[in-house]
């Protein structure tokens, strides 16, 4: 039987941001979290995303005579808008059927 | 930016630090995002608080790199501790054991310790010269470290003898009161294997019979 993954808040709040906005670097997303996300560990975080198959990043080509490290942007795989889709299906049916 | 600009860049440094500390996967995927956001608020002008706080984030994104396996690369100290490298791995956890237990027991620890390495060093130098086959289970060839006791022969040899030897001892010294019920176990045990032998002996030539005729 495949393992199901799973989606902790952190994850699912980057996912959130990430399928609204397309694709952000790191302190874009935690600029956009407004205090959801720390900057000392969104990094770990988006890592293991990637390691889990929610998220995909690419390294940005720097211009010419352009100083500094290349940033990372990600975007969100079609693995991780399911995962997000089947999260938000699961609270919805888990608070009707707690309400009921 | 000019050349000097490029020299007050942060995090070049630490990047050329953490390329000795971590794999591939661990300084792409982790250290290096982190490094060139931080580079690039610090160059669309970032203050000093800016810079403090981006150098505070840069030391936690470190730490969890260093520790934690689930960031899906890197953790080399974890992955030292927990089992790339089993035997280092005791070798330092054997001290810090041997540190905690120390305060309670301190003769027993240094007598421990004493008589472990001269078993060590004996068993390693008897087995030099009379090299036997040593059970493996599935797991022997996995990187996490364990004390795997089925993997040591405790049969009717000198392995056997010496763990007999060795946890009778740690009984004595540790639980002298129990120095009655060790030496009746030992006599008894004695007793038992004796017999034991003796009967197999006698009764060697109609078991090989049995299984014959079976």
């Amino acid at each position: 039987m495949a393992e199901i993954p799973t989606l902790p808040p952190k994850e699912r709040l980057i996912l959130e941001l990430l399928v609204s906005s397309g694709a952000l670097y790191g302190l874009e997303l935690v600029d956009r979290s407004d205090g959801g996300l720390k900057r000392g560990t969104v990094y770990v975080t988006l890592g293991r995303m990637e390691a889990k198959g929610f998220l995909t990043s690419e390294q940005e080509t720097l211009p010419e005579g352009a100083i500094g490290l290349p940033r990372r942007r990600y975007r969100p795989t079609g693995l991780g808008e399911r995962a997000l889709r089947a999260w938000g299906r699961f609270t919805q049916e888990l608070r009707l059927e707690v309400q009921t | 930016m000019t050349a000097n600009g490029r020299a007050r860049l942060p995090g070049r440094l630490l990047m050329r630090v953490a390329s000795f500390c971590f794999d591939e996967p661990a300084l792409t995927k982790i250290i290096q995002p982190a490094i060139a956001d931080f580079q690039r608020e610090v160059l669309a002008g970032g203050s000093i608080g800016v810079r403090l706080r981006g150098y505070a984030a840069l030391a936690k994104v470190l730490v969890l790199a260093l520790f934690v396996p689930s960031a899906g690369a890197g953790a080399p100290f974890t992955w030292t501790l927990l089992g790339l490298n089993g035997a280092s791995s005791l070798a330092l956890l054997s001290p810090i054991l041997f540190a905690g237990v120390c305060p309670m027991f301190g003769p027993f620890v240094a007598g421990a310790v004493v008589a472990g390495m001269a078993l060590a060093v004996g068993l390693h130098a008897w087995n030099s010269r009379h090299p036997t086959a040593v059970a493996c289970t599935r797991r022997i060839y996995s990187k996490d470290p364990e004390i795997n006791i089925s993997s040591v022969p405790v049969g009717g040899n000198i392995g056997g003898f010496f763990f007999v030897l060795a946890s009778s001892l740690t009984i004595l010294l540790g639980l002298p009161e129990l120095r009655g019920f060790v030496l009746g176990t030992v006599v008894g045990g004695g007793a038992l294997a004796w017999g034991l032998f003796a009967w197999r002996r006698s009764h060697r030539q109609s078991s090989v019979t049995a299984v014959v005729l079976h």
